[in-house]
């Protein structure tokens, strides 16, 4: 549990060494982490591609330095959701400030084409005013009947004030601006278009959750206001998200409402959850249905939401519970089944897990939240490892992944590992194919999410019924959300169960 | 190091011992801050050069160098690397310093990121010849005057030019890391390579008439001098013979030829062929099963597997070829220091696409049978079959044809055919009715090397030909090649010069 | 500027000295490296340096040279691409004393900078050419010239490349990654694609006659690839602006680099857009970009008028030359067309072969190679100028060395290598479109890649950018063309050039020698136009 400790002490850890890193002169006794960029002159920088990349490379420097002061990767300690809020390194700040003025690149200087450079270093330094120009400039460029373009334009501009703001986001200036450019908008169709990025374009800050919902809410008013003067009307060749042609403008409004339910439909979401899970299924799909405007059953390219958890096989089990261990996901427990490939590389020349601590400090999080989560870890074996001839077994290969488990304090985690039907083409080519496994194959649902799980790190929620609950896509520790997602979900589980009781 | 060069006193001194190559990694190690591993490369070479024009010695010359690369990969760092010839403490201190700087400029694994490796279970190397002659280290300036004085005389008394250059090389590399040390298989650690020492030595001379309108060459190398030393007489016999043979050549129209080339032709030709088997740069099964790359033995994608097949299995050349090479012949003379090369392998067995070269995790059976720990490469040295057809017998029974032999400037045009480019030089004849009639201007030629080995008609027996390293301290390319025989060779266009 | 050892290997921060104590290691040849060597040499300039310099010379003096001369050089590169902050760094310090006995040479280099080692090298290279004068007599004849008497001269460059942060040149190179991307459909991918190579070589040079003098050299050269996708062509064209040069940084800074880059990918562009017409093999009129033609003059002429080729010294390696009889030929013999000037130095301002003082201490001289098509002279050492001499002399012209002695470093030995080069250009003020819209059916080429035989005389060249010219326009793509010529029928057919303006540098190398040698020079020349080239598909067999 070395990393719980070091994990716990980082906030205060993180902040001696990010004051130290607002000075430009090396600490003493810090002549290791010294500034490697001490001796560029920004001064002599011209352009607004210098600028972003100065700012760049000082970015990921500070970063740099900040991971080998501490040694902890960002990407293994829990969202700071702060972090959105905090400002920037002074370093930065300065960086973009001193090269802007050398390059003298402003708005009107610098080509619309590079607004996407330009308007972040203004956001950065407070320029917000010549941001904003630069970001007019560009939307006053937009073919206003091209639908594509338009809401790249759109887009780009909320994410610019939103997700991707080098500051901390700015979502009104956003809206505001966008708002003043639909008015620009004549075609009803293509205002939709702009209403469906407001809605779906916001911050993922869990703490602006209920901001970003009042926000949509109002976006969503504003359109209705449009819809009742549009009201009835047959659109023509209507291009909308699914590419339908001629919806009618109740049926544009429904898809509008649904989309906002998607997102900021949580809380009744979890009430249908907290009924059943087929409840909540039901729920997700049908108005996953309308937003999207395809059938339910075809919900997420498939997605097995609600259908039944098959029981997991394995030739080699590590750390289950019980005799035989083909149960899992057990009943009456709450699982997070994990399809795992460890990714080897080849360094030095040798062959090594790499993945093995990169992705897997968040489900450890999840773990040690919730003592009473099965974690099942999903594993086969992988032909490239086969170039070990003696000593290198199924049980071999189980082993390493355990081991890889337990020093991310995976520990608890139940192993199962399926050596993979994988065959070799003919001498003298004798390349190893690899063959879906048993999982992989009643994972699929008789093929309508085939391959999904396949060198894929999707995890599974699945509830004491052994019904699955949610799919977490990609791998694991792919962001903050997902971890939470996760986290609500199973609190729901459990209170659920204890109720019952 | 070796008897014959102690006789020389401070010439001990010419290249670096093993102990000396540890030594560098335990002080560049002991240097080292900020945790993590540390590895050098090692080079070190001495040539001992001489070379003659217009019959006399131009320039003698005794020279030697060294390269060391100082890798460091500090805990939580990436690679970093820096390149240096000075081994005092201060130089390679800043080595280390700055490799180090380099490596804490990115994030990279350490403490608990590094992630977990197999243990390798123990293997032996292939065994192989010893590349070190005491005849090539010990060949003395005075010596080395000598045979060039008895090179260029037969020149001389004909009135021609003699042209050459004679080189004698000791050259040793090393490459020695802290890493994986858990992981060490015997002695070394699967990315190091121990300290090898080899020799080569290299003969060759270029007659011409005062005209400039004839020009012989004959060469030969080896890494044992003695090889050579025996062959010089016969190597300017050679030259003038070709020179005298090969002035006021007639023009011939450019078409397709029955071509009878020297085994040195056959070697200049297939070069491009033979490194496309998996030689170090120019990648084997890695570009031959990559869908988004060209080689020649990519045979196409297959839907069934999803996967791009080679031409590994498939008959590729005609069935009396067979390339190979084995660490342990001592006529060939491989060079088999790294880790990375294999034991003895075979590319080409009678025609058939048998090997590609293929990095460490290419592929999984591909690296079995070969002591599957190993990269196998190859293309550094190789031999091809021969056959009992006398260059007499194949120009006797040659009604009309081309002998050649060599080429020069060659240059691959097609990746996926192998067809390449260049130029007949130093003695081209027209053969008519199995005699050789009249010498011939130069041809530009435009051929694949895979064609001609499908167009063979007889070969000849294999003699080791000339293919020393260029580049100093390089590794050697050693090859035995036949005279081959084959028809339809593609001519061009005329070249007017000699 | 300080030039410690030490400092050679810094990136940019100040690093604890560490005294150059020898650790005590078994074997002679680390012992050489660790012991006997200055603790730093601060310069190139330092006292210590030419100490050391003046040791061989004495060595090889004492021990029977009637003629000696040392070269020290330390050569420090750094090599860096878009996509890692990490540097390359390299440095070499290398010395070679050369030695004449009888009029034979010897030649005796090492890594080892010590007055002990000097000596022994001294001593070494009488030995190697002592070895020689078994052989009747050679006669040599060093050609006289002015000797520098502790000179320095270091090339003059805006911005050094190791004065500054490789951040602020990595930054440069990703702005240019930043500047394409702006661009739809155009891409800079592989480490390769966006690269550049900075190397400073420091020299010192001695010689018996009393010559020392000392230089830093500039080397820089870069490549930047631009990949472009449309309706489902792909097209890959490197800027042609960074090939080596004599420069530091301003390499990059230097030039308007993103007109350049604009440029290219409008024409990008527009060749992706052209149609593809295969090869009908003829004879055309032919315009020829500026690099076309500075490639072509290069290994045709620029190869053909190397003295020592010409005179079968490099026979039995990279070949002779087609110009075989200089002592007949100079002064008289045509090898173009009238139009045709060409003329060598080594001290034109980012030249790559640009320096102070060759190999031989020589203070090298424009001269002109081909004037108004007849051959003038040629690429000349000390030695070489001597065997010219009587047609020098019925010329009533000095007896001079060009300057062309160079190697790549000082364990090589110096051989004759080609200077900057540069054609005259015409009078008109034409460029490469001007020439073209005089074409009423012909081609147009750029960028070509040129592949010579052994003396200089007959080649073949291929380029992806041949163009079908028809009334004055390029109207397409002649796919996989290539050309065959004759160097004499080439440049007589020469038949118009391009304007002062037109004129480019590019920086090349160029390979000689047993054991081989590389070196760098440049060659200016406008874009010119030919007439009756052949045309050949390259691919087609007899």
């Amino acid at each position: 549990m070395r990393f719980m400790r070091t994990t716990k002490m980082m906030p205060a850890f993180l902040l001696a060494v990010a004051g130290a890193m607002l000075n430009a002169r090396p600490v003493t006794g810090q002549e290791l982490f010294e500034w490697p960029d001490t001796a560029v002159d920004i001064s002599t920088y011209k352009t607004v591609e210098e600028c972003s990349a100065a700012v760049g490379r000082v970015r990921s420097q500070i970063k740099v330095r900040e991971y080998h002061a501490t040694h902890i990767d960002r990407d293994t300690i829990p969202d700071d959701l702060g972090s959105a809020k905090s400002p920037l390194p002074s370093a930065v700040v300065e960086t973009v400030r001193a090269c802007l003025n050398a390059a003298s690149a402003h708005v009107d200087t610098v080509g619309v084409d590079a607004w996407d450079l330009l308007a972040p270093l203004y956001l950065i330094i407070g320029m917000d005013d010549s941001a904003r120009a630069v970001v007019e400039r560009r939307l006053a460029e937009v073919e206003l009947d091209n639908t594509e373009d338009l809401k790249r334009a759109v887009t780009d501009v909320l994410l610019l004030y939103g997700k991707n703001s080098p500051v901390p986001p700015k979502i009104e200036v956003g809206d505001e601006i966008i708002l003043a450019f639909l008015d620009k908008i004549p075609d009803f169709r293509n205002r939709f278009a702009v209403y469906m990025q407001l809605i779906v374009t916001g911050s993922d800050d869990p703490a602006m959750y209920d901001e970003m919902a009042a926000r949509a809410r109002r976006h969503l008013a504003r359109f209705m206001a449009e819809y009742d003067e549009a009201a009835g009307r047959e659109l023509e060749d209507m291009s909308n998200e699914s590419g339908r042609v001629g919806a009618t403008s109740e049926e544009l409004l429904a898809q509008l409402e649904a989309m906002f339910t998607l997102v900021f439909g949580k809380d009744q979401f979890h009430d249908s959850l907290r009924v059943s899970t087929a409840a909540y299924a039901k729920a997700m799909r049908k108005t996953w249905g309308r937003a999207s405007d395809v059938p339910p059953e075809a919900y997420m390219d498939g997605q097995p939401l609600g259908e039944r958890a098959p029981v997991l096989e394995g030739d080699i089990w590590l750390g289950c519970e019980g005799d035989p261990c083909e149960q899992y996901p057990r009943a009456g427990r709450v699982s997070l089944v994990w399809f795992y490939t460890p990714h080897l590389r080849e360094i030095y020349d040798n062959i090594r897990i790499t993945n093995c601590s990169d992705y897997t400090y968040l489900l450890r999080r999840l773990s040690n939240r919730f003592p009473e989560l099965d974690i099942v870890v999903v594993a086969q074996t992988v032909g490239r490892y086969h170039y070990v001839k003696e000593g290198m077994t199924p049980e071999r290969e189980a082993q390493l992944i355990r081991k890889c488990l337990d020093s991310v304090g995976l520990d608890r985690a139940v192993l199962t590992m399926t050596e993979s039907p994988g065959w070799r083409l003919p001498e003298p080519d004798g390349r190893w194919v690899d063959q879906p496994t048993a999982n992989w194959t009643n994972y699929s649902f008789d093929g309508r999410w085939s391959g999904k799980f396949r060198n894929t790190d999707n995890a599974l929620l699945i509830d004491q019924d052994g019904y699955i609950v949610h799919v977490g896509r990609g791998t694991i520790g792919g962001g903050g959300g997902l971890e939470r997602n996760f986290a609500e979900l199973i609190e729901i589980l459990l209170e659920r169960e204890k109720a019952k009781t | 190091m070796s008897e014959a060069a102690r006789k020389h006193g401070e010439e001990d001194s010419r290249i670096l011992s093993e102990a000396e190559c540890k030594q560098i990694l335990e002080r560049a190690h002991a240097m080292a801050q900020g945790g993590g591993d540390t590895a050098v490369h090692i080079k070190s070479w001495w040539q001992g050069e001489l070379r003659w024009a217009r019959n006399r010695a131009s320039l003698s010359s005794d020279r030697r160098n060294i390269e060391v690369t100082v890798f460091r990969k500090t805990d939580y760092g990436t690679i970093g690397e820096v390149t240096t010839n000075q081994l005092d403490d201060a130089a390679l201190e800043e080595a280390v310093r700055a490799a180090e700087r380099a490596s804490r400029m990115e994030i990279g694994p350490g403490g608990e990121r590094k992630g977990f490796y197999p243990k390798i279970p123990a293997y032996t190397r292939p065994p192989s010849a010893r590349i070190w002659s005491e005849a090539t280290v010990g060949l003395d300036t005075e010596v080395r005057a000598e045979v060039a004085r008895r090179m260029i005389a037969p020149a001389e008394a004909e009135g021609f030019y003699s042209a050459g250059y004679l080189e004698v090389r000791a050259a040793a590399t090393a490459s020695y890391t802290t890493a994986f040390r858990d992981l060490r298989t015997g002695e070394h650690g699967l990315d190091e390579q121990p300290y090898i020492q080899w020799t080569q030595a290299q003969c060759s001379t270029t007659v011409r008439d005062a005209s400039g309108m004839g020009s012989g060459w004959a060469g030969l190398s080896s890494y044992d001098w003695d090889r050579i030393g025996s062959e010089i007489d016969v190597l300017a016999a050679r030259a003038v013979q070709k020179c005298k043979a090969s002035r006021n050549p007639v023009a011939l129209e450019p078409g397709r030829y029955t071509v009878i080339l020297e085994p040195q032709a056959v070697a200049d030709l297939i070069e491009s062929l033979v490194t496309r088997l998996g030689a170090p740069g120019h990648r084997g099964r890695e570009s031959a099963e990559n869908p988004l790359m060209e080689h020649p033995f990519q045979l196409g994608y297959d839907n069934a597997t999803g996967l791009m097949l080679s031409k590994m299995g498939l008959k590729v050349v005609d069935e009396r070829i067979t390339i190979s090479h084995d660490p342990m012949d001592p006529r060939l003379g491989l060079l088999m220091s790294h880790l990375e090369r294999p034991g003895p392998v075979t590319w080409i067995e009678n025609g058939v696409l048998k090997r590609l070269g293929h990095n460490f995790n290419t592929g999984i059976k591909a690296l079995d049978g070969i002591n599957g720990l190993h990269q196998l490469r190859g293309g550094t040295g190789y031999r091809m079959s021969g056959g009992d057809t006398s260059m007499e017998e194949m120009i006797r029974t040659t009604r009309r044809g081309l002998l050649v032999t060599r080429f020069s400037n060659i240059r691959t045009l097609d990746e996926n055919s192998l067809l390449s480019t260049g130029l007949t030089r130093d003695g081209l004849w027209l053969i008519e009715n199995g005699e050789i009639t009249k010498a011939v201007k130069n041809f530009r030629f435009t051929e694949s090397p895979i064609f001609m080995l499908n167009n063979v008609e007889q070969i000849g027996e294999a003699v080791p030909v000339f293919r020393p390293t260029k580049e100093e301290g390089g590794e050697l390319t050693p090859a035995i090649v036949p005279p081959i025989k084959a028809r339809d060779f593609s001519f061009t266009s005329l070249v007017d010069a000699v | 500027m300080s030039l410690s050892r030490r400092d050679l290997l810094k990136i940019t921060m100040k690093v604890g000295a560490g005294a150059a104590v020898f650790s005590g290691i078994p074997g002679p040849l680390l012992a050489q490296l660790g012991g006997g060597l200055p603790e730093s040499v601060q310069s190139i300039r330092d006292p210590v340096v030419k100490e050391m310099a003046l040791r061989a010379i004495e060595a090889a003096r004492d021990a029977g040279a009637s003629y000696a001369d040392v070269r020290l050089t330390r050569t420090r590169g750094r090599e860096l691409h878009h996509l890692s902050v990490q540097p390359r760094d390299s440095e070499g310090l290398v010395v070679g004393v050369r030695s004449l006995v009888n009029g034979y040479w010897g030649f005796a280099g090492s890594l080892v900078w010590s007055t002990d080692e000097m000596a022994r090298l001294g001593r070494e290279s009488v030995r190697q050419a002592r070895a020689l004068t078994i052989g009747p007599v050679r006669e040599v004849d060093l050609a006289a010239a002015p000797m520098p008497v502790d000179e320095h001269w270091t090339m003059p460059v805006e911005l050094d490349p190791f004065e500054i942060s490789h951040l602020e040149i990595y930054d440069f190179l990703v702005s240019l990654r930043l500047f394409v991307q702006r661009h739809s459909g155009f891409s800079v991918v592989p480490p390769t694609a966006n690269a550049v190579t900075f190397v400073v070589q420091e020299k010192a040079f001695a010689s018996s006659e009393g010559a020392y003098c000392t230089q830093r050299l500039y080397r820089s050269e870069g490549s930047l690839v631009l990949g472009l996708e449309k309706n489902g062509r792909k097209l890959a064209r490197g800027l042609d602006m960074l090939t080596p040069a004599g420069l530091g940084f301003e390499l990059y800074k230097g030039q308007p680099l993103r007109e350049q880059i604009r440029r290219l990918m409008e024409e990008m562009e527009e060749d992706i857009m052209m149609p593809v017409k295969p090869v009908e093999v003829g004879r055309y009129n032919v315009v020829c970009d500026a690099r076309t033609t500075t490639s072509l003059a290069a290994v045709t002429l620029g190869t053909a008028t190397q003295l020592d080729r010409a005179l079968g010294y490099e026979a039995n390696a990279s070949g002779t030359s087609y110009l075989n009889a200089p002592l007949e030929m100079l002064g008289s013999f045509e090898v173009g067309a009238p139009l045709l000037t060409l003329t060598a130095n080594r001290s034109e301002h980012g030249g790559a072969a640009t320096v102070r003082w060759d190999d031989e201490g020589v203070h090298p001289d424009e001269f002109t190679l081909v004037r108004e098509g007849v051959l003038q002279d040629f690429q000349t050492t000390r030695e070489s100028a001597t065997w010219l001499a009587d047609s020098y002399t019925k010329a009533s012209r000095a007896i001079r060395s060009h300057g062309c002695a160079a190697a790549p470093s000082a364990v090589e030995a110096p051989l004759t290598h080609t200077p900057n080069l540069r054609i005259a250009p015409g009078d008109e003020a034409l460029d490469f479109e001007d020439l073209v819209s005089g074409i009423e059916e012909g081609l147009a080429i750029k960028e070509m890649g040129v592949s010579m035989d052994y003396q200089g005389l007959s080649g073949m060249g291929v380029s992806e950018r041949v163009y079908e010219v028809k009334s004055g326009k390029r109207v397409a793509i002649v796919a996989g063309a290539g050309i065959l010529f004759r160097t004499p029928e080439l440049w007589k057919g020469l038949v118009a050039l391009g304007g002062e303006a037109s004129v480019r540098r590019y920086g090349t190398t160029s390979s000689k020698g047993e054991p081989l040698q590389t070196t760098y020079h440049s060659v200016s020349a406008p874009p010119a136009v030919f007439k009756e080239f052949t045309v050949i598909d390259p691919r087609r067999k007899a």
